[in-house]
């Protein structure tokens, strides 16, 4: 599915991705953990395309094809979607009206026609109903006053409706209750599927009890320097993050 | 060009005048007026920079050597109405063209049945108490030298008059089509009179033969509302890229009456709004608001004034800018409280999205707060396309063309949603839609 391989990325002369390795292979969740600023966003943001970063070393496929030659809506359209950590507000641009210029662009780099007006109802109806998303939620502004839960949910329904092949969560639920966090975690369930793979951006382990992923990793300085089961999200909530910053450091 | 020659087009002007002031529409108390206005205007000659009013708008750079101040004999069977009817098909619809009347392409009969229409030559003779008692009024306190040339001179325009309470359903769209050749100078002034509880929906339509040369367009519209009248008065100003036009809307409201204006800008080379509005009974409520969207080297400048000399009035001022390219903006808004207008609510924002490093956009809002029990605000920001916006749009797959059109759009529709007449709304917006692709 995604394959990166010695990925080096900085912001502003500063290097923050310091030679970052993963594979992920199809049907596969992968958890990320790491305490704060370890580079976990910044792999986010640099996988998305965000272009305030600049990628210095490494190679990264997806599905194939070089993902840092592509721009990010050429990365959306082959299947690549990032639900953001802080999604951005859009006054005056509408939820549905947005989610269906994108659903037809996907279509159209496809070759397919763009949706039938009842079919693309019919999805929206039943995706709101995956992730409990209030249908006048959906007819609003994107983001525009929704409560932190409500963006998040929203960036489920979202990810809902354009069915990509690789998701990466980063950090969904910073600033969830736990109520929320069951709704989230419930969509992206109902999403997994043997073609469908994910990354999933934690600081914390609460969210991997809903969704339990096949791996995990813990990132530091940049790097992967762990990689276990869910296990080891277990031990790092237990004992939290100093002693990995330990280990790794006596290894240098 | 240089500045020398703006005296000598003020002396052409006033040249002009003196040759056919004895023909212009009106009696003599209008035609002292007129002169009145005449002595004002070459006193002050056209605004140049060193005009506090005009610091961004001096007139050096627009005004040629020669100005024609007759217009020419409009040249009509090549002016296709229907297209222009099609466009807006809910609308009775008032075409001029370089600022003649063309009564046969326009529905004035239609509505003669229910108000008074007519141009200004024939309502000095036809409704003269009307025309003598109104002409000119709402002007003479305003010191602004197009305002007061335009006063002087303008023989063409409408008189519109809705009769107490009579409700006009249908808006009036009144369409002008400049195709004038080079350096003509036409005026029109509107007279629009709103008696008690009366209502009427007024659209302007600007635009221009394309092959047509830089004309200067120089109105005025005077537009009265009794108590309890309601208008709208709404403004597309389309006219081609070479166009000087100077437009001022002089508003003199009494109590409890509304007034909403909507004034989009897309067209012209150099462009002046005045907008002028006096509050003045109890509970009036006016809204002001303004979308423009520049490129090229358009230069646009908003220049508005909500003067409330009553208590309980409510004004209300939106005004949002896109500038692209080298175009360049001016938002001077005014909000002038007298002593006893207390209760007042007076609220003015402007908002400006600057597309290139070229453009510039100059906003200065002015309170004058008399009164100590109001509520009164004004904001103002210049800023860019969101970033964040635009990667979070591309991040679903929306090209970057596709994302910054879909922002735009957000960022004008604040604006278009504020228009009152449904199908006027729908026209502009598919206008609209056509400069973001």
């Amino acid at each position: 599915m995604i394959s990166i391989k010695n990925l080096h990325a900085s912001i502003d002369g500063k290097e923050i991705l310091k030679g970052f390795n993963l594979e992920v292979n199809a049907g596969e969740v992968h958890a990320i953990m790491g305490p704060n600023g370890s580079g976990k966003s910044t792999l986010a943001s640099v996988l998305a395309g965000r272009e305030d970063y600049e990628v210095t070393d490494g190679k990264v496929v997806f599905n194939n094809k070089d993902l840092l030659e592509m721009s990010p809506e050429d990365r959306a359209r082959e299947g690549l979607f990032l639900a953001f950590q802080y999604p951005v507000e859009i006054p005056g641009v509408s939820n549905i009206n947005f989610l269906k210029t994108a659903i037809t662009e996907i279509r159209q780099y496809k070759g397919l026609p763009p949706l039938e007006a009842k079919d693309f109802l019919k999805l929206v109806k039943d995706k709101q109903a995956m992730v409990e998303l209030q249908g006048s939620l959906a007819n609003r502004s994107v983001n525009e006053g929704f409560s932190g839960g409500e963006k998040k949910r929203n960036e489920i329904f979202q990810m809902a409706m354009l069915e990509p092949s690789l998701a990466i969560l980063d950090e969904t639920d910073s600033g969830l209750d736990i109520d929320a966090l069951r709704i989230v975690a419930g969509g992206v369930n109902k999403l997994r599927s043997s073609n469908r793979s994910f990354i999933v951006i934690t600081h914390y382990q609460r969210l991997l009890d809903y969704i339990v992923p096949d791996f995990v990793h813990v990132m530091y300085n940049g790097q992967i320097v762990k990689t276990g089961t869910k296990e080891l999200a277990l031990e790092l909530e237990s004992k939290g993050y100093d002693w990995i910053k330990k280990e790794t450091e006596q290894a240098i | 060009m240089n500045n020398v020659s703006v005296p000598h087009i003020t002396q052409s002007a006033a040249d002009h005048f003196r040759l056919v002031s004895a023909s212009l529409p009106g009696d003599s108390k209008v035609l002292e007026l007129r002169t009145n206005a005449m002595e004002r205007f070459v006193a002050k000659g056209f605004p140049l920079k060193s005009d506090e009013e005009y610091k961004y708008s001096g007139t050096e750079k627009i005004l040629k050597d020669e100005i024609l101040w007759t217009t020419e004999i409009a040249p009509e069977r090549v002016i296709d109405f229907d297209t222009i009817r099609n466009l807006h098909k809910d609308a009775l619809h008032v075409f001029f063209v370089n600022g003649e009347l063309i009564e046969q392409a326009s529905d004035i009969n239609a509505l003669q049945n229910k108000l008074v229409i007519c141009t200004l030559k024939n309502a000095a003779y036809d409704h003269a108490e009307v025309f003598n008692k109104y002409y000119g009024k709402n002007v003479v306190g305003f010191d602004d030298a197009f305002a007061q040339l335009n006063t002087a001179m303008a023989c063409n325009g409408l008189l519109i008059h809705v009769p107490e309470g009579l409700i006009i359903e249908k808006p009036i769209q009144i369409n002008h089509i400049g195709y004038a050749n080079n350096q003509s100078f036409y005026q029109q002034h509107h007279l629009i009179i709103a008696d008690k509880g009366a209502s009427v929906n007024i659209i302007e339509n600007y635009i221009s033969n394309d092959q047509s040369d830089a004309y200067f367009n120089n109105q005025v519209n005077e537009i009265f509302i009794a108590e309890n009248a309601q208008v709208k008065y709404y403004q597309l100003q389309n006219e081609n890229k070479q166009v000087v036009h100077i437009n001022a809307t002089q508003v003199h409201q009494e109590q409890s009456s509304y007034f909403d204006t909507n004034t989009i800008t897309i067209g012209s080379a150099w462009l002046r709004n005045n907008l002028n509005i006096k509050l003045n009974g109890l509970h009036c409520e006016t809204h002001l608001n303004g979308l423009q969207i520049l490129s090229g080297q358009q230069h646009v400048d908003n220049h508005t004034l909500v003067d409330h000399q009553m208590p309980h009035c409510n004004s209300n001022q939106l005004y949002k800018g896109i500038l692209k390219d080298k175009g360049t903006g001016v938002f001077n808004g005014k909000i002038f409280v007298r002593r006893d207008a207390q209760k007042t609510n007076a609220y003015q924002s402007s908002k400006n999205m600057l597309m290139s490093d070229d453009a510039t956009m100059n906003t200065k809002p002015q309170l004058e707060i008399y009164a100590d029990d109001v509520k009164c605000s004004h904001g103002s920001s210049t800023g860019q396309i969101d970033k964040n916006a635009l990667f979070y749009l591309r991040s679903r797959a929306l090209s970057e063309d596709k994302a910054r059109t879909l922002l735009l759009h957000a960022f004008a529709i604040e604006v278009i949603e504020k228009i009152n007449i449904a199908s006027y709304r729908s026209y502009i917006e598919n206008i609209i839609e056509q400069r973001f692709e």
